[in-house]
């Protein structure tokens, strides 16, 4: 059994096809990629897999269990976690407080008992705050616990948007370009602490990215898709062999990295 | 003199209810209601009319106005929370002035526009002072906790607020039938309050001035819609001659806030008793801070 397959899903925008027919597999703790072009449907891919948008042909399962038409909150219940390429945190929300919110759905306490702030309700909280500080602190993040996400630096809103995602304890995390918007130093930085979650938390991580050294070093399989289409699968090795792959994506680049 | 004051308080004290149930909904939810006023006038009707054609017990009154909220919630809320919140503060509008027309047209039950008089008057200062606490003590115990931190996600981005399993609209649900249970209780309070009722008690100016007050208090702080609405409602009973101007000192203030402190006047300051404690402390031990 394998954690998440993707049977010949399809997405069309009024004609347009932004994705057809595409397939894949990711067994258990294992790190793969999704790369392609600008516009290649990357993030279409990842937004039926968590349920942002809606598939019109094909289907999609999660431990052998369909997932294909469910909102993306069951989703989340379900395990996957991601996080967005714009970084979407809770402005009006603290630090603590939006990793936090990850893990609302496995709250026990109901809103009856948050009328009067009941010994069960302030029980969960505290044992959420520590839950909450300990994935803060994973990331080096715990001293701004209090503050706004607005306060904090790029590379370190994208930590947090990792501890976010990662404290409903997911099966599968899927990360929407990453790398974005980071200096090469926090770049390498991210590497270490993709594959540190990877190894510690034994879970499966899907990377949709740009930045070609991240995907080789860290991912076991990569995916590649051009205009709508898988055009290849297979280890770093064998892709930067791919002579599809080089054609149609690295283009020039590719003798750099051969 | 004495009965003046008293009666000046139980009016702010009212107002103030249906601040705070706006304040659920507007504040930390992000959800703009024109047609809240429609809440608080069935509230109002299902008390006086309970009590008035009926004959029914006063408690019971009460019950049966939260639960025609809820109703009223439910046929509103369950079709258009689903829609952009423009959409719904627009069909909100539309059902104030729908609830209006309504009181109006079944004027044999209601009395139509001569109003409903001769409601008995049941609700004293001392119950208007506890329920505020109440709704108070609710609102600042959902908002510290996990229902109050899904509030403020679906405020600010729906979409992530989703991914991070979350069921938005089951959620907007659960904050509008609280919103609407909260503004139809302070409607029959004010329906007994008042004895004297009529259709035209609440129209969409009165819903909108409840969302601008929220706004200069700030909408991060419950503090801040109360002071703000005890501050507006009591000036303009106090100085009844100076009425219309409080609406020119809400206007400028509105103005003054949006420019020089976009998250309202008391931004995110909560008054608790830890502010209180620190306050006292900070007096003792000047040097505590160096």
């Amino acid at each position: 059994m394998d954690l998440l397959r993707v049977e010949a899903i399809s997405k069309n925008f009024g004609g347009v096809a932004a994705i057809s027919n595409f397939s894949m597999v990711q067994p258990y703790n294992t790190i793969s990629a999704i790369i392609g072009p600008n516009g290649a449907g990357k993030t279409t891919t990842f937004n039926m897999i968590s349920g942002v948008q809606t598939v019109d042909t094909g289907k999609i399962f999660l431990e052998d269990v369909e997932i294909t038409k469910l909102p993306s909150h069951k989703i989340q219940r379900f395990g996957v976690s991601r996080t967005f390429q714009n970084i979407r945190l809770i402005e009006g929300l603290s630090v603590i407080d939006n990793v936090k919110l990850s893990y609302t759905s496995r709250l026990t306490y109901t809103m009856f008992e948050e009328f009067i702030h009941s010994p069960r309700v302030r029980k969960n909280e505290t044992v959420l705050e520590d839950i909450a500080m300990e994935y803060l602190e994973f990331f080096d993040l715990s001293k701004y616990a209090k503050s706004k996400p607005k306060s904090l630096s790029y590379g370190l809103q994208r930590r947090l948007e990792l501890a976010r995602a990662l404290m409903n304890e997911p099966k599968l995390l899927l990360l929407d370009e990453p790398a974005a918007g980071l200096n090469p130093a926090e770049t390498r930085e991210l590497m270490g602490t993709i594959q540190k979650i990877q190894e510690q938390k034994n879970l499966s991580i899907i990377i949709v990215e740009h930045h070609m050294d991240l995907v080789m070093k860290i991912c076991s399989i990569i995916h590649v898709i051009d205009f709508g289409k898988k055009i290849a699968e297979g280890t770093p090795q064998e892709i930067i062999k791919n002579k599809a792959v080089l054609q149609a994506y690295l283009g020039d680049m590719g003798g750099e990295i051969c | 003199m004495f009965y003046f004051f008293a009666n000046v308080l139980e009016t702010t004290l009212m107002y103030t209810i249906f601040v705070l149930s706006v304040y659920l909904l507007s504040g930390l939810t992000g959800f703009f209601s024109l047609g809240h006023g429609a809440f608080i006038t069935i509230g109002a009707y299902t008390a006086g009319l309970a009590t008035l054609r009926f004959g029914l017990p006063i408690w019971l009154a009460f019950i049966l106005a939260i639960v025609m909220g809820l109703v009223g919630g439910l046929i509103i809320g369950v079709p258009t929370l689903k829609l952009r919140r423009d959409y719904f503060l627009l069909i909100t509008f539309g059902f104030g002035e729908m609830v209006r027309a309504l009181l109006l047209w079944t004027s044999q039950l209601t009395g139509g526009a001569m109003g409903m008089a001769g409601i008995p008057y049941a609700a004293e200062l001392p119950l208007i002072a506890i329920s505020v606490v109440v709704v108070l003590f609710i609102i600042a115990n959902l908002k510290r906790s996990s229902f109050g931190r899904t509030c403020i996600s679906i405020r600010d981005d729906e979409l992530a607020a989703q991914a991070m399993g979350i069921n938005v609209y089951a959620h907007k649900i659960k904050v509008f039938l609280l919103s609407a249970a909260i503004a139809s209780y302070g409607g029959a309070l004010l329906a007994f309050n008042m004895t004297f009722i009529e259709p035209n008690l609440f129209d969409w100016l009165e819903s909108a001035r409840l969302i601008v007050i929220i706004f200069v208090g700030g909408i991060n702080s419950v503090t801040g819609a109360l002071v703000t609405a005890l501050f507006y409602y009591s000036f303009g009973e106090l100085f009844r001659f100076a009425n219309v101007w409080r609406d020119v000192i809400l206007a400028v203030l509105v103005i003054l806030v949006i420019i020089f402190r976009s998250q309202g006047l008391f931004g995110n300051f909560e008054l608790s008793p830890k502010w209180i404690k620190s306050l006292f402390n900070r007096r003792k031990s000047p040097k505590r801070g160096a």
